[in-house]
């Protein structure tokens, strides 16, 4: 059986403040609390590269189980902000700068905030097909690369952050079916704009998709998985905003201290949001689902099963 | 399609806005009596769902009362 054994994070130390961008937006600190939900966002320092924040990610890791890099059969690097320009792949940099050896491999994956859940699915189907029993999942996507910080769509929301996620054969956590989506056609909603190199997001259609398609995926996911809300112990939702989080708590049914929202003292952090949420859970949880939706348009779900 | 402005009013209590309901009259553009943006979106979905109907992104905008929402639904 492989599996999620532990999960190491790293939130950068640097934070915009929200609310000293009130009157700037034009809004109100009710509009942050119940709305966005982030009072502050995470920022990496101008010299900390996407694999920076991945090998930080890794050395909390380390704190929190035994792991030696020479252990690592395999990374996996789930990132749409590479390093440089994205050759060569953020992973191989990692790979360098932890010390791995010739025999690991390493790729990236891009995708946005589904990145977690589909990486999940990538890196244990590679890790069985391989007989690995150790490999790294890393999610980092630095969204202050590409935020216009005049814009008020997006620059209220996004915040740098990266997780490293041990896969393993002595799992805390083993994952049940999952289920894939993707609304291609949406693909321009979330989107860097090839002239400015900035980011620009369509936030009513990105709230429509998530309020409309998410709740149908989770639900039929669980019942793939034989499985109700009511069953779960703790709902792992990506943290797009505290509204989207608290609109899938409504429509789905879920009691409101079983999916936190717990984004607001750094923001929006893409496929590290999922991950963020596991490292704080309780490992005494049964049923953990998790849910990664948005650029893409894309999502993923599953259930994450206590393993005894 | 015939709506009330029972009808709507219920869909906006059933959404859940952050400021009271009661406080709201039918000709009110909703940013004045305090929806904001993501509540009114929010609301529309619900339309959605409740009448079978898909509403163009374009056509949102103009749909800023309960007045308007209503004229907007009896002309489909």
């Amino acid at each position: 059986m492989i599996g999620i054994q532990a999960i190491g994070t790293y939130i950068p130390v640097g934070r915009i403040d929200n609310k000293q961008r009130m009157t700037q937006f034009d809004i109100d600190e009710a509009f942050l609390l119940e709305k966005t939900g982030m009072l502050r966002l995470a920022v990496k320092a101008e010299d900390e590269e996407t694999s920076d924040l991945c090998c930080k990610a890794f050395n909390d890791l380390q704190r929190k189980v035994k792991l030696e890099p020479d252990d690592v059969e395999c990374i996996v690097v789930c990132t749409q902000n590479p390093d440089g320009h994205g050759l060569p792949h953020t992973s191989a940099i990692v790979h360098a700068k932890l010390g791995l050896p010739d025999t690991c491999a390493a790729f990236d994956i891009s995708l946005g905030c589904s990145g977690f859940v589909y990486g999940l699915s990538v890196i244990q189907s590679f890790m069985e097909a391989n007989g690995f029993s150790k490999g790294v999942l890393f999610t980092a996507d630095p969204y202050s690369k590409i935020i216009d910080q005049q814009d008020k769509n997006t620059s209220l929301l996004f915040g740098d952050g990266a997780t490293a996620t041990m896969i393993s054969t002595t799992p805390v956590w083993r994952s049940g079916k999952f289920l894939f989506g993707s609304h291609g056609k949406e693909n321009a909603a979330i989107a860097v704009d090839h002239s400015s190199g900035k980011l620009n997001m369509n936030g009513r259609s990105v709230f429509s998709f998530s309020a409309t398609v998410i709740p149908q995926n989770i639900t039929a996911m669980l019942a793939a998985n034989n499985l109700t809300v009511a069953d779960i112990d703790y709902f792992a939702l990506h943290q797009g905003s505290r509204y989207i989080v608290d609109t899938l708590k409504k429509k789905l049914g879920i009691e409101k201290a079983k999916a936190p929202f717990v984004a607001a003292d750094y923001g929006n952090t893409i496929s590290s949001s999922i991950p963020l949420i596991l490292s704080e859970a309780d490992i005494e949880f049964n049923y953990i689902a998790i849910a990664g939706f948005g650029v893409g348009l894309s999502w993923a779900s599953t259930v994450l099963f206590k393993v005894n | 399609m015939n709506v009330t402005q029972e009808e709507i009013f219920s869909i906006i209590e059933n959404v859940g806005i952050s400021v009271d309901v009661t406080q709201i009259k039918a000709n009110m553009p909703f940013n004045e009596a305090g929806v904001d943006s993501l509540e009114l979106i929010n609301i529309i979905l619900e339309i959605e769902e409740k009448f079978g109907i898909k509403i163009p992104d374009e056509d949102i905008d103009a749909l800023n009362t309960i007045d308007n929402i209503i004229s907007y639904l009896q002309k489909i």
